[in-house]
C-alpha cells in the first residue's frame, strides 16, 4: 500500500493524500478511518480507498488508520512509505455479546460461541436458529420436518430435565425475547451468541438454565450510508430418503398373496391347494376379516387366479380393472403430494449516519411454496433501528421491528401417502380409463358412501391427498417488536440505562374443512377460528461502573429486571358452511358446536442482579454474578430464588515466561461455577385446580389436579474448565471445555396410587447430570494473498445421568438400578434419561415364530419364549450420542468461494418406527399399508437362516416392540454445499457498486444413516415417530449479494 | 432506580389467576356457589369425557364403560372390528397392563374422589336441607361406585388353573378393592390394601342407608339427581348381590355376620329384602316400564332410548350439547345406527349387533324383536316391521342383527351437537320388576318367581295375541339364566348385564356354529364359572404406588378362542 504524502512549504499546514488498499488482495478499503493521531481532523476512504486530509499541523506525526475487522495502523507522517493493512487474525481480541454487555473474548472468563452474519445468512434459512446447526460444540437440534415455517429444536449440553422445558432462553438485543424464530429476519441479524456455562447465564437467573442465545441485530455505522441488496432462489425438492419398500402392485400382490397363504396353511391348517384357493380368492376380497384388499387392479381371464401356484403373478394380468362402474389402476400417492417447490427471498437494507446519529432500515420478503400439497409461509419483515448521542453524556435509541406472515399447513396427505400400499387409485376413472371431473376438478376415490367404487382398508372414508389440496390450515400473524434504551454517563466512571422492550404477537389460525369430500361432509363443512395474542413487556434498570487503577480494571453492574407475559386465546368453530371458497368464517358457517373459548394465562418474573468483574493487566480476570430472582410459576412463598456464578481466567501468553514459545500465540485457561434456575413448567402446579363445566346447565367445579405448594426452582450447578489456545500466527486456534451441569431439585412427578382418584403431583424430587467434553478448531492451512482455506471442527462428548429419583418413583430395581417404568424408557437411578427398556428380541423359532429373551428366575438364565406376554425387559442402550458435532470448510480463491458443512452424530440408540410399520405382517385392522422389502427375507421353510419372522396374515406378534427396532442412530449429514464469486472492486467500481457477490449452493445434500430411509435427526430421546411425517426439504438455491 | 433495592423486596411480582377453564382452590375457597358445583360436578362425572387423559375412546363418560363391559358378556359385537372401541374384553388378547384396561380403575376412583371431596366441603358447611340433600346425594353416587368396584375386582374362580392357582397363591379370594373416604390420607393410600368384600359391604349399606335418610324429603328437579326411590334400586341391586354371594359361597356369611354388625339371617333373607327394596322402587318411582310404542321412540322414532323424560326411567344422567366433546367419540355415534356423525354408522361400518343365539331365542310374539334386523329382512327395506328414521337406501346397508335401539336426540341424524346429547338410563323400573321375580323366586320359590317374571313379560313384552310367554324353568339355577336372559334382551347396549354373569358366574359362550360373533372375539369361559376376563385386571399403577394391593391374575388369553 501506498501512501504519497506532499508537503507543502509554503504553507504552516499540510495536506496528507493516499490511498487505503487491503493485504489479501490487493483491493481499495472503502470506509476505512483516517485521523491524524491526537486530533479530531480525520476523513474516510472513497470508493478507491483514497482519502485527503488537510490542515494538519507539522506538530502531528502519526496518522491512525483503522477499519472494522482490519488490525488498525498508526503510520508515521513521511513522504512516502507503505503500510500494511491486514484482517484481524487474533479471534481473542473478538468483541463477544454477552449477558448484559459486550465482553472481548480475551477477559471472558465464561463459555459461549459467536457466530457471524456470513454465516447466518448463507444458507436459505426461514430462522436464525437453523443456521446454527452444526456450528456450534455442545448445542443438539432436531427437524421434525420440512414444513415450511417449522422450527427445529435445540438443547444445549444435554438433557438437563425430566418435567420442565428444555429450551435455551432467547435474548434479542440484550432484552428477552419471546417473538419466535421466524419473527427475526436472519437478514437482519450481526451475530448469534451461544452461552453454555454459568459464568455466562447467570445473570438471566430464573431462565438461564438451559443457556441462552443472544442475537443481536446489524447496527449502522457513522459515515456514508451503505445499501445492501440480497435476493436468494431455491428450488425445494423432497429431501427425506425413502425406505426400501414394495412399490411395484404385482409384487405387492404377491406378498399379500403370501402372507394369506400361509396363514390358510399354519394358522388354518388348509392343504396347500385349498391356501392356494382361499388366499386368492380372499385377497381381493372385502372381508377385512379374512385378509380382503377390497381393491383388484388386475384384469385376468374368469377362472383364473390373481397369483399363480409358484407365487408370482399370473402372467395373463394386466393392469387395470373395471369394477363397480369404475376402472380401477394404481396411483402414485407420494408423488401426487410432493412437488418441486419455489422459495425466494429479497432483502434489503440501508445503514448510515452522523457521528451521533445512525440509522439502520431494512426490509425483507419471503416467500416459500411448500414441497407438499397445501403447505407455504410467505413473510414481510421491516426493521428501523436508531440511536442518537443527544448530549456528552446521554444516548438513546429504538430498535422496531414488524414481521407479518401467512402460512399454510399440509393437513395429513403424506402420512396417507406414506402408507398406502402401491395398489390403490388415488383418483376415480371412468370405464374408459379416464380420470373423472366434479365441480371440484379432478374426482378422487374416498369410498362408496362418499364417492368411489370400493371401500378400502387403509385410511377408510378419507383421501388425505384431494383434502390437503381442499382444506384449509391457515395462520396468519402479526409481531411487532419494539426495544428502546437510554443511557446517561455521570461523574465519569458511570453509566445507567434504561431498557424497556415489548413483543406483540398475535395469530389467527383457521381450519375449514370441505362440505364435499371426507371428515366434514356430513357436516356441510366446519370452520374453526383460533385468535391468540400475546404480549410481553421486560424492563430493565441498569447501572455500570468502569474505573482503572493503574493495572487495575474494574467494572461493576446493578440492576434489576421485570418481566410480564400475557397469552390470551380466542376460539370458536361452526359447522354448515355457506360457501367454503369464498367465505371461511364464522359468521358464514351456520350451527354452532359448542365448541367455543377464551382464556388468558400470565406469567410475570423479576429480579435484582449484580455483576463485578476485575482484571489485573489484561492478565488475569476475575467476575461474580448474582441475581435474585422470582416466578409467578410458584407459590408465594416459594417464589423466590438465589442465582450466582463466579469465574476466572488467566492469559498465561502475557507470562514472561512464556515468551520464549514463540509459535503459542494465546494460551487461557478458564474457569467457572455457578447455579441457575428453570422454571419452565405450567402454571399453578403450585395449588389444587377445578375445571369449571357446565352440568345441566348449573355451575359444576370438578377436581382436575392436585397442586403442591412447596415446588420450587429446578437448580442447575454449571461447572466449566476451558482452554483457549491460538497458535502458529493464527494458523490454529481452538478451545477444549470440559462441563459438568447437575440439575438438582429436578421437577417431576410424584406419582400416587390412582385409587387417590387423582395420579400425582408435581415435586422437586431428583437429581440429574451432564457431563462432557467440547472441542472446538478452526485450522487455516493456506493463507496467501489471494487463497485462504479454513476447516473448523467441532465435538462434544457427553453423558447424561438420573443421580436420583424420590423414593415413591423408585417402583423397580433394574440391574441395580433403582427407578421406573416410562413408556420404552426406564428411569433409572445411575442410568441415562432415555434408557430404553424393552424386549430383546431373539431370532425366530424353529417354526418361524418371532422370539424374545426371558430370565429364568430360578437359574438367571437367559432363554427364549415365543410368548410374547412371557417375554421380560431389558435396558437397551440410550438416545444419548457417543460424539456430536459438525465439520466446516471454506476456501477463497481469487474472487471464488466454496464452502461445505457437515454434520454428524455418533452412537446412541434411536427407535426404528417406519421401519417397524413396514415390516408390519397384514392383520384384519391392518390391511394395504406399504411393506418393506426386507420381508422378502424372512424366515420360509426354505429360508430358515433368517432373523425375520414368517410374513403371515394376522401375525399380531411379529413385529411387537422390542429391541430389534432399536437402531443405531449415528448419521452424517452434508448439510450445505456453496460456491460462490465476488467481483473485485476494479470491475465493480465502473459500476458504482461496493461489493457484488453471486453464488449457488445445496441444502440437506445427503444423510447416511444405519438403515436407508431411516433419519435419526428428528428426536433426542430416540423414541419419536416420525415416519409418514412431512418430508425434510432439500434445497438448490443461488442468489445475490449486491451493496452500493 | 432499582439499584441499592433492599433484597427483601419480596412481593412486588405481580400475583397472578387463573382466568381459564380451571379455578384454583383458594377461588373456590371465595366463591359462594362452591359447594352446588362441586356436588354438580360428581352428578355431572356421569358424562365425563377423557377421564384418563387420552387413552380411550371408550372414555366419554359411564356409558362408554358400561359398553366395554357390555362386551365381555356374549350379546354386544361390533360389525367392523377396526371400529370396535369397545373391544378390550370382546378380543381378550391385552386385559391387563393396558391403558384401557387403567381407565375403568381410574374412572371409579376418579367419580369418587368427587363424591369425597364434595363430602369434605358438605362437613364444613352450615347444616341446611339443602347441605343434607347434597350429602344424600353424594353418598349414592359413592356407593354406586363402591358397588361398581367390588363386582368388578373382586376374583371369582374361573377354572383356568393358572388363573386359580394365582389367585390363591397370592391369597386374593374374597378380597375386593382399597376403600378411600374423605378420612383417608395420601399416606394412607400409598399402603391401603385391598379390603374383604365385607367392608366394603358395610360401607355401601351405610352410605345408602344414610342417603336414604338424607333424601327423605328431597324433591329432586330432574331424574339426574338421586332420590329415595333410586337409593332403594341401588339397596334391590346390592342385596341382589348378596343373596348370590351366600349362595355360592354358604361360608361368606358367618365371616361377615362376625364382622360386621349386619347381622344377616340367611341368603333368603338378602333375596327377600331385594325384592322389597325393588317393589319400593317401583312404587316409589311411579315408573311405568316401556311401552313398545315409548320403545321404538314414539309416533316419529325420535325418543325411545335417548331421554330421561321417559316413564319408565328411574334415574338417568343428563346429557346437554356442552356434554358433547367430539362429534363422533360419543354413545350416540357408537350405539345409534342413524345418525352420521360417529363411527356406529354407514360410513363406517361400525354398527353394532345383538348375537344370533339371543336373537333367535326371541319369538315373534316378543315384540322387542324389530329392535333388532332379522337376517331375512336385513339388506332389504324396512317396511313397516322396523321403526327407523333411516330411508331405504340407507336401512337396507345395515348388517343382520344390527340394533335400532338407540336414537340421536330429536331424530338428528347430522348435527351432532344435537343428535349426540342423549341421555343415558342408570335405572329403568323393567330391572326392578325382572329383579322382584329373580328375588322372589330365589326367597318364596320357584312359581312365585315365574309367576312375577311371566307377569311381567307378558303385561309388557309380549303382543299376546301372537302368543304367550311362558318361563320352562324347573330349577332354581335354570329359573335365574331366564330371568338373565330376559334381562339380555331388555337391557342389551345398557351395562347390566354385566353384573348377573359375574354375580351368578355363569358362562359366556360366543363361539357356536353359525356364530356371528367376529372372528377374534369367538371365546367361550368354563361352564360353571366366572369368565377370566369378568375379573378386571387392577391398574398395574396401583399396585406400583399402593403397596399394600395385590394385583389380579393377568386374564389376557387364558382361554383359546373357538374355531368351527
Amino acid at each position: 500500500m501506498c501512501l504519497f504524502v506532499g508537503i507543502n512549504h509554503a504553507q504552516a499546514q499540510i495536506t496528507v493524500k493516499g490511498t487505503v488498499v487491503s493485504i489479501e488482495n490487493n483491493e481499495p478499503i472503502i470506509g476505512a478511518s483516517v485521523l491524524v493521531k491526537g486530533t479530531t481532523n480525520g476523513t474516510i476512504t472513497d470508493i478507491n480507498g483514497q482519502f485527503t486530509l488537510t490542515n494538519i499541523s507539522p506538530a502531528n506525526k502519526t496518522i491512525v488508520v483503522s477499519f472494522i475487522g482490519m488490525e488498525t495502523q498508526e503510520v508515521t507522517i513521511k513522504p512516502e512509505m507503505r503500510i500494511t493493512m491486514a484482517s484481524t487474525t487474533e479471534v481473542m481480541d473478538e468483541v463477544m455479546v454477552v449477558a448484559f454487555g459486550t465482553a472481548k473474548k480475551s477477559a471472558f472468563t465464561g463459555s459461549a460461541k459467536m457466530i457471524h452474519t456470513e454465516q447466518i445468512t448463507k444458507r436459505p434459512v426461514t430462522n436464525v436458529i437453523e443456521s446454527l446447526s452444526g456450528q456450534v460444540a455442545g448445542l443438539q437440534m432436531t427437524t421434525t420436518n420440512g414444513q415450511p415455517g417449522g422450527t427445529p429444536s435445540i438443547l444445549i449440553r444435554g438433557i438437563s430435565s425430566m418435567s420442565a422445558g428444555t429450551d435455551p432462553l432467547i435474548v434479542l438485543d440484550g432484552m428477552p425475547y419471546e417473538g419466535g424464530w421466524n419473527n427475526i429476519n436472519p437478514a437482519d441479524v450481526e451475530s448469534v451468541s451461544v452461552l453454555k456455562d454459568a459464568a455466562s447465564t447467570a445473570l438471566y437467573g430464573a431462565r438461564g438454565a438451559n443457556g441462552v442465545i443472544i442475537i443481536t441485530t446489524k447496527s449502522a455505522k457513522a459515515g456514508d450510508a451503505k445499501i445492501t441488496i440480497d435476493a436468494k432462489w431455491s428450488a425445494n425438492t423432497r429431501g427425506e430418503i425413502e425406505y426400501d419398500y414394495i412399490k411395484d402392485p404385482g409384487e405387492y400382490y404377491q406378498a399379500h398373496y403370501k402372507a394369506l397363504y400361509n396363514y390358510y396353511l399354519n394358522a388354518q391348517r388348509q392343504t396347500p391347494d385349498q391356501a392356494y384357493v382361499s388366499a386368492n380368492t380372499n385377497m381381493v376380497g372385502t372381508n377385512s376379516q379374512t385378509g380382503g384388499l377390497s381393491y383388484n387392479v388386475y384384469s385376468y381371464p374368469d377362472g383364473e387366479y390373481l397369483i399363480g401356484k409358484d407365487g408370482l403373478l399370473n402372467p395373463n394380468a394386466k393392469l387395470g380393472r373395471v369394477v363397480n362402474g369404475y376402472y380401477l389402476t394404481p396411483d402414485d400417492w407420494v408423488d401426487a403430494v410432493y412437488h418441486t417447490a419455489l422459495r425466494q427471498e429479497y432483502n434489503i437494507n440501508i445503514a448510515g449516519g452522523s457521528d451521533k446519529a445512525q440509522v439502520y432500515a431494512s426490509f425483507g420478503y419471503l416467500d416459500e411454496d411448500g414441497i407438499a400439497q397445501g403447505s407455504d409461509y410467505s413473510r414481510i419483515t421491516g426493521r428501523l433501528k436508531t440511536t442518537y448521542q443527544a448530549k456528552p453524556w446521554m444516548r438513546f435509541g429504538a430498535n422496531i421491528s414488524y414481521t407479518h406472515s401467512i402460512q399454510n399447513s399440509a393437513s395429513g396427505g403424506f402420512s396417507q401417502a406414506f402408507n398406502t400400499a402401491p395398489i390403490y387409485p388415488l383418483y376415480l376413472r371412468d370405464t374408459t380409463g379416464n380420470i373423472m371431473q366434479d365441480k371440484n376438478g379432478d374426482m378422487y376415490d374416498f369410498e362408496v358412501s362418499n364417492q368411489g367404487p370400493l371401500n378400502r382398508p387403509i385410511n377408510p372414508n378419507s383421501n388425505g391427498v384431494k383434502l390437503s389440496r381442499l382444506d384449509t390450515y391457515n395462520t396468519s400473524a402479526n409481531t411487532l417488536n419494539g426495544d428502546a434504551f437510554i443511557d446517561i454517563n455521570f461523574l465519569k466512571d458511570f453509566k445507567f440505562t434504561f431498557n424497556a422492550g415489548t413483543s406483540i404477537r398475535d395469530s389467527r389460525y383457521k381450519k375449514a374443512l370441505n362440505p364435499f369430500y371426507g371428515t366434514a361432509k356430513s357436516l356441510n363443512g366446519s370452520v374453526n377460528v383460533q385468535h391468540w395474542r400475546r404480549t410481553t413487556l421486560n424492563l430493565q434498570q441498569i447501572l455500570n461502573y468502569n474505573h482503572s487503577f493503574g493495572l487495575h480494571n474494574v467494572s461493576l453492574m446493578a440492576g434489576h429486571e421485570s418481566f410480564n407475559n400475557v397469552y390470551e386465546e380466542l376460539y370458536a368453530a361452526k359447522n354448515g358452511m355457506f360457501s367454503f371458497f369464498q367465505n371461511q368464517e364464522l359468521n358464514g358457517a351456520i350451527s354452532g358446536t359448542n365448541d367455543e373459548s377464551s382464556y388468558k394465562s400470565k406469567y410475570n418474573t423479576e429480579g435484582y442482579l449484580f455483576r463485578g468483574m476485575y482484571d489485573y493487566d489484561g492478565k488475569y480476570f476475575f467476575q461474580l454474578s448474582y441475581r435474585r430472582d422470582a416466578s409467578s410459576r410458584f407459590h408465594p412463598d416459594n417464589r423466590w430464588g438465589n442465582f450466582y456464578s463466579v469465574g476466572a481466567a488467566w492469559i498465561l501468553t502475557k507470562e514472561k515466561w512464556l515468551d520464549d514459545i514463540k509459535w503459542l500465540d494465546l494460551l487461557k485457561l478458564k474457569f467457572s461455577v455457578g447455579q441457575q434456575g428453570n422454571d419452565k413448567i405450567s402454571d399453578f402446579l403450585y395449588v389444587d385446580m377445578y375445571n369449571i363445566n357446565n352440568s345441566n346447565n348449573e355451575l359444576s367445579l370438578g377436581f382436575s389436579r392436585k397442586g403442591n405448594k412447596n415446588i420450587t426452582w429446578e437448580t442447575n450447578t454449571n461447572i466449566n474448565l476451558g482452554i483457549e489456545f491460538e497458535m502458529f500466527k493464527g494458523r490454529l486456534n481452538g478451545s477444549i471445555e470440559y462441563f459438568n451441569r447437575r440439575t438438582t431439585d429436578m421437577l417431576n412427578r410424584f406419582s400416587v396410587p390412582l385409587s387417590l382418584g387423582y395420579s400425582g403431583y408435581y415435586d422437586n424430587i431428583g437429581d440429574m447430570n451432564n457431563r462432557g467434553v467440547e472441542v472446538d478448531l478452526k485450522y487455516t492451512p493456506v493463507k496467501t494473498r489471494n487463497v485462504t482455506w479454513n476447516i473448523g471442527f467441532n465435538a462434544t462428548h457427553y453423558r447424561n445421568k438420573i443421580s436420583r429419583l424420590a423414593e415413591s418413583k423408585k417402583t423397580d430395581v433394574i440391574d441395580g438400578h433403582a427407578g421406573y417404568v416410562n413408556g420404552l424408557y426406564y428411569y433409572g437411578e445411575g442410568l441415562p434419561m432415555y434408557t430404553n427398556y424393552v424386549q430383546k428380541y431373539a431370532g425366530v423359532s424353529e417354526e418361524g415364530k418371532p422370539q424374545w429373551y426371558y430370565t429364568d428366575k430360578q437359574t438367571g438364565e437367559m432363554k427364549k419364549t415365543i410368548t410374547y406376554s412371557q417375554a421380560d425387559l431389558y435396558l437397551c442402550g440410550d438416545a444419548v450420542p457417543d460424539l456430536y458435532g459438525g465439520i466446516n470448510t471454506s476456501l477463497s480463491l481469487y474472487g471464488f468461494d466454496f464452502s461445505a458443512q457437515i454434520n454428524y452424530s455418533i452412537g446412541g440408540q434411536a427407535y426404528d418406527y417406519g421401519y417397524q410399520a413396514l415390516m408390519s405382517p397384514p392383520t384384519s385392522t391392518h390391511l394395504g399399508y406399504n411393506v418393506h422389502k426386507d420381508i422378502y427375507k424372512a424366515w420360509s421353510p426354505e429360508n430358515t437362516q433368517s432373523d425375520i419372522p414368517q410374513w403371515q396374515f394376522n401375525d399380531l406378534y411379529s413385529v411387537k416392540t422390542s429391541d430389534r427396532f432399536l437402531t443405531n442412530a449415528s448419521s452424517i449429514s452434508i448439510q450445505n454445499i456453496q460456491l460462490g464469486y465476488t467481483f473485485s472492486k476494479k470491475t465493480l467500481r465502473n459500476l458504482y457498486l461496493a461489493n457484488l457477490r453471486v453464488y449457488v449452493a445445496c441444502d440437506n445434500v445427503y444423510y447416511w444413516s444405519k438403515r436407508k430411509g431411516f433419519d435419526s435427526r428428528v428426536t433426542w430421546s430416540g423414541n419419536g415417530d416420525t415416519s409418514g411425517e412431512y418430508s425434510a426439504v432439500r434445497a438448490f438455491s443461488a442468489g445475490l449479494n449486491i451493496q452500493f | 432506580m432499582c439499584l441499592a433495592f433492599p433484597l427483601c423486596l419480596n412481593s412486588c411480582i405481580d400475583e397472578v389467576f387463573p382466568e381459564n377453564g380451571q379455578a384454583s382452590i383458594d377461588q373456590i375457597g371465595k366463591s359462594d356457589q362452591a359447594i352446588d358445583a362441586m356436588v354438580n360436578s360428581v352428578v355431572a362425572f356421569v358424562n365425563a369425557y377423557n377421564t384418563y387423559g387420552f387413552q380411550g375412546w371408550h372414555d366419554f363418560g359411564y356409558s362408554g364403560y358400561n359398553l366395554l363391559r357390555e362386551a365381555a358378556c356374549e350379546d354386544f359385537f361390533c360389525h367392523e372390528p377396526k371400529f370396535d372401541f369397545f373391544s378390550t374384553y370382546g378380543t381378550c388378547n391385552e386385559m391387563g397392563d393396558a391403558d384401557n384396561v387403567n381407565t375403568i380403575w381410574y374412572y371409579s376412583y376418579k367419580f369418587i374422589n368427587a363424591a369425597n371431596n364434595a363430602l369434605s366441603a358438605l362437613d364444613k358447611a352450615d347444616d341446611t336441607a339443602e347441605n343434607r340433600f347434597y350429602r344424600g346425594i353424594c353418598l349414592t353416587y359413592r356407593a354406586m361406585n363402591y358397588m361398581d368396584l367390588v363386582r368388578m375386582y373382586e376374583y371369582k374362580k374361573t377354572g383356568v388353573e393358572k388363573l386359580d392357582n394365582e389367585a390363591e397363591g397370592n391369597n386374593i379370594y374374597g378380597l375386593t378393592v382399597p376403600v378411600i373416604t374423605t378420612e383417608t390420607t395420601e399416606e394412607e393410600g400409598r399402603n391401603n390394601q385391598r379390603a374383604p368384600f365385607y367392608i366394603v359391604y358395610q360401607l355401601i349399606l351405610d352410605d345408602l342407608e344414610t342417603a336414604e335418610k338424607l333424601l327423605a324429603d328431597y324433591q329432586r328437579p330432574t331424574k339426574n339427581m338421586p332420590c329415595t326411590s333410586v337409593v332403594h334400586g341401588l339397596m334391590a341391586r346390592m342385596w341382589l348381590e348378596m343373596g348370590s354371594r351366600f349362595e355360592l359361597y354358604p361360608d361368606d356369611l358367618g365371616t361377615l355376620n362376625s364382622n360386621t354388625d349386619l347381622n344377616i339371617a340367611s341368603k333368603e333373607a338378602c333375596f327377600a329384602q331385594a325384592a322389597e327394596y325393588a317393589r319400593k322402587a317401583i312404587d316409589e318411582s311411579g315408573a311405568v316400564p316401556l311401552t313398545e310404542k315409548e320403545w321404538f321412540g314414539g309416533d316419529t322414532y325420535t325418543t325411545g332410548f335417548n331421554s330421561v323424560l321417559a316413564n319408565s326411567w328411574i334415574w338417568g344422567s343428563i346429557m346437554t350439547s356442552e356434554d358433547v366433546y367430539s362429534y363422533w367419540n360419543n354413545f350416540a355415534g357408537s350405539m345409534c345406527p342413524e345418525q352420521t356423525f360417529g363411527y356406529g354408522n354407514r360410513k363406517w361400518q361400525g354398527y353394532k349387533m345383538i348375537s344370533k343365539k339371543l336373537f333367535d331365542s326371541m319369538p315373534d310374539a316378543d315384540w322387542r324383536k324389530t329392535t333388532w334386523i332379522a337376517p331375512e329382512d336385513a339388506h332389504k327395506v324396512p317396511g313397516t316391521k322396523y321403526k327407523t328414521l333411516l330411508n331405504d337406501n340407507d336401512f337396507a346397508d345395515m348388517p343382520p342383527y344390527t340394533g335400532i335401539k338407540f336414537r340421536p336426540k330429536n331424530g338428528e341424524m347430522n348435527d351432532y351437537t344435537v343428535g349426540a346429547a342423549i341421555d343415558y338410563p342408570l335405572m329403568r323400573v323393567e330391572e326392578m320388576y325382572l329383579i322382584e321375580a329373580e328375588a322372589t323366586g330365589m326367597s318364596q320359590g320357584l312359581a312365585a318367581g315365574i309367576s312375577k317374571l311371566e307377569d311381567f313379560v307378558n303385561t309388557y313384552r309380549y303382543e299376546v295375541s301372537l302368543g304367550r310367554y311362558s318361563c320352562e324353568a324347573d330349577n332354581l339355577k335354570d329359573f335365574q339364566k331366564e330371568v338373565i336372559r330376559q334381562k339380555r334382551i331388555e337391557f342389551w347396549g345398557e351395562g347390566v348385564v354385566f353384573w348377573d354373569y359375574k354375580r351368578l358366574e355363569l358362562q359366556v359362550v360366543r363361539g357356536y356354529p353359525g356364530t356371528n360373533a367376529p372372528v377374534g372375539y369367538r371365546f367361550n369361559s368354563i361352564e360353571g364359572y366366572c369368565a377370566p376376563w369378568m375379573n378386571i385386571f387392577i391398574s398395574i399403577y396401583e399396585n406400583v404406588y399402593n403397596k399394600g394391593v395385590v394385583l389380579n391374575p393377568d386374564p389376557s388369553q387364558a382361554i383359546n378362542e373357538w374355531t368351527e
